[in-house]
């Protein structure tokens, strides 16, 4: 027996559960390999010996104090927060591309956006969706943006839209409010999360 | 009346629904295992404290994520190793912030014969320091924490091979360590 194959074999045995005795082929190289002799003797001492550290830290730790005080300064605010950001987030992307494919199907003939406005839509979303991964105190100014750039860009759909029927006048009026709404309950649920600690701290 | 593990699951809950104080509790009760899983893993005293606030303020911000199913202790324990595996990765990418080993450097070597225990967790700290992170993170996890195999290559994110083969050089390595500083510590 090789003696890299002999010291893989010791190290097996320490792993098992149990800790088996060793192999006889691996026992009969260690007859006659001293260094390997050394390895499986020293090696069970190390694992003993790495086992006891399994302790109790040595000293006292108190970060209490530490932990909260950088929970309130920094931008952390609720932990379910980040998931309500998300969840808003999805639904407007949803809503958004179900009344996008609405409008699609039902007037094809009458879209004629430009590649640039397609553009700025996209860079409004990205900079919308970088601004969302922040804290949120800045959530406020993302959908600003994103709703700036979407106007920007649609307007002139809505208003051909509009036009056309003057049904999907009223329909756009209500996706306006509905999203302006639910822009106004996150962003004042954020606010009256942010100001809970600083309440308490005073 | 309710036993630990609700207990932690009503604090958890409490936090996520905005309480500070519950927050605080899970703290007090946990930061000392925080700080032991730290120190095993050959963090420096004096940075013990501020890597403990760092788990914590990471526990708060993914709180929502902590699923009830397991103890809330399991959770943490994961999410503090996951810390200081990822710290270490850091350091590895920035030599220059490296850590020194602590206890390496200061000691004289000792050769007594009848090494007391609590001398040799000290020396066995010092030399665990004085290794390649990667094979005492190896070391740390299977012998001193009681992983197994396959939870450490889960926990590193490398095959189980690679967890062994960084056992067997982290073993290799710790050995010559100690040999080298301290010549008596196999004899005692």
């Amino acid at each position: 027996m090789r003696c890299r194959a002999a010291r893989r074999s010791i190290l097996e045995t320490t792993l098992r559960a149990g800790r088996s005795l060793l192999p006889s082929d691996v026992e009969k190289h260690l007859r006659t390999c001293a260094s390997c002799a050394a390895e499986a003797r020293e090696g069970r001492r190390l694992v003993a010996d790495l086992e006891r550290l399994r302790t109790e830290v040595p000293f006292p730790v108190d970060v209490t104090g530490r932990v909260m005080a950088r929970l309130l300064a920094s931008d952390a605010s609720h932990p379910e927060l980040s998931r309500s950001r998300i969840g808003f987030l999805v639904a407007a992307v949803l809503a958004a591309a179900a009344a996008t494919t609405w409008v699609l199907l039902g007037h094809l003939p009458l879209l004629q956006l430009e590649v640039g406005r397609l553009w700025a839509v996209a860079g409004g979303m990205a900079t919308a969706l970088a601004e969302i991964a922040r804290p949120a105190r800045h959530v406020a100014r993302a959908l600003g943006t994103l709703g700036l750039h979407a106007w920007t860009a649609l307007s002139p759909l809505v208003s051909q839209v509009a036009r056309s029927a003057p049904s999907y006048q009223s329909v756009a009026l209500a996706a306006v409010l509905a999203m302006t709404s639910a822009t106004a309950l996150v962003v004042r649920r954020d606010l009256r999360r942010d100001a809970r600690p600083a309440e308490k701290e005073s | 009346m309710e036993d630990r593990p609700e207990q932690d699951h009503r604090l958890a809950q409490e936090a996520l629904r905005g309480d500070q104080e519950a927050f605080r509790a899970l703290v007090a009760r946990y930061q000392r295992l925080v700080a032991s899983v730290a120190w095993r893993f050959g963090v420096r005293s004096e940075e013990i404290e501020d890597l403990v606030s760092d788990v914590f303020v990471k526990v708060y911000r993914n709180l929502s994520r902590y699923h009830p199913a397991h103890p809330f202790s399991t959770w943490l324990y994961r999410l503090t190793v996951n810390h200081l595996v990822d710290r270490a990765r850091r350091a590895r990418r920035e030599p220059k912030r490296a850590e020194l080993p602590q206890e390496v450097v200061d000691h004289a070597p000792s050769a007594h014969d009848g090494i007391l225990e609590t001398e040799r967790a000290r020396l066995l700290r010092g030399a665990l320091a004085g290794i390649d992170s990667k094979y005492r993170e190896a070391l740390s996890l299977v012998y001193v924490e009681g992983f197994k195999v396959e939870e450490a290559s889960g926990v590193l994110g490398v095959p189980e091979g690679t967890v062994k083969t960084r056992l067997l050089r982290g073993r290799e390595a710790l050995r010559r360590v100690l040999t080298r500083q301290h010549p008596g510590y196999f004899e005692a």
